[in-house]
């Protein structure tokens, strides 16, 4: 598997967004039909896109004036999207997937990352928020069995 | 934004087709369109294939959507999804709740619809 990482910072704005999913597609192009299958790869651009609306809209203190970074790699079997921001983040395991029988308005967006991620880290710090996501690309171990 | 085609009987049906990106705001507006159609007693045919980008809030704007329908005793049919929005409904498991036509030919057929 190649290893490669790419790191973006753009303003804290989601017009960069269209971007951003234009270098991850490319980024993507590179494991496709080896190591993801084809259905992956929308939705992996789902969990980027999600990460990222939340650190624009919510981990920014000035929307327009902050940056967020945006992180993809590959590296021993995982294939990891890392997402920095300013804000005060969130504990992603307080968060429980919606009941869809009753068709909540809100809180599917962590479930769509859970069920597409393997693993799914965050960590508080002096310098912001960074939401770490990770996806088994082989069977190498990368910190976490996948269940 | 919006057609409105004549339909079989009284019901109207409105095609709604918005641009750019179902977040934020923007979702909040395309709610609220839709919803206000309903309300005025139409059915609305949800043409989706300009939006760029949709999270999960999004989302929760066509949910929203989804029960005014219900609630209204009117038909939303969402049409013309990309990878992405097809993507975002299978991953919540709302392809199962939510009308879906391949476009908005087959919408207008589902609904009975005819211009």
């Amino acid at each position: 598997m190649r290893e490669m990482t790419l790191e973006i910072r753009i303003p804290a704005d989601v017009r960069y967004l269209d971007g951003v999913r234009s270098f991850f597609r490319a980024f993507l192009g590179e494991f496709e039909e080896t190591l993801l299958a084809k259905g992956d790869i929308p939705q992996l651009e789902v969990v980027l896109q999600e990460a990222c609306v939340n650190a624009v809209r919510h981990g920014a203190p000035q929307e327009g004036c902050s940056e967020i970074g945006v992180e993809f790699g590959a590296e021993e079997g995982c294939l990891t999207i890392r997402v920095r921001d300013r804000g005060r983040g969130f504990d992603p395991d307080s968060i429980a997937d919606p009941d869809i029988e009753a068709l909540p308005e809100k809180g599917y967006g962590i479930c769509i990352i859970r069920r597409v991620m393997d693993l799914v880290e965050s960590q508080r710090g002096s310098e912001g928020f960074v939401l770490t996501l990770k996806r088994f690309l082989a069977t190498r171990d990368c910190g976490a069995k996948p269940s | 934004m919006s057609e409105i085609d004549a339909v079989a009987g009284d019901r109207v049906v409105v095609v709604l087709r918005p641009q750019g990106r179902l977040i934020g705001e923007d979702a909040q507006r395309v709610k609220e369109a839709v919803r206000e159609e309903l309300t005025a007693g139409r059915d609305v045919i949800l043409d989706v294939s300009d939006i760029r980008l949709m999270d999960s809030e999004g989302l929760g704007a066509l949910v929203v959507a989804h029960k005014v329908a219900c609630t209204e005793g009117r038909r939303m049919v969402l049409c013309c999804l990309g990878h992405n929005i097809r993507a975002l409904l299978e991953l919540t498991r709302l392809h199962r709740v939510f009308e879906i036509e391949e476009d908005v030919a087959s919408a207008r057929t589902a609904v009975g619809a005819h211009r």
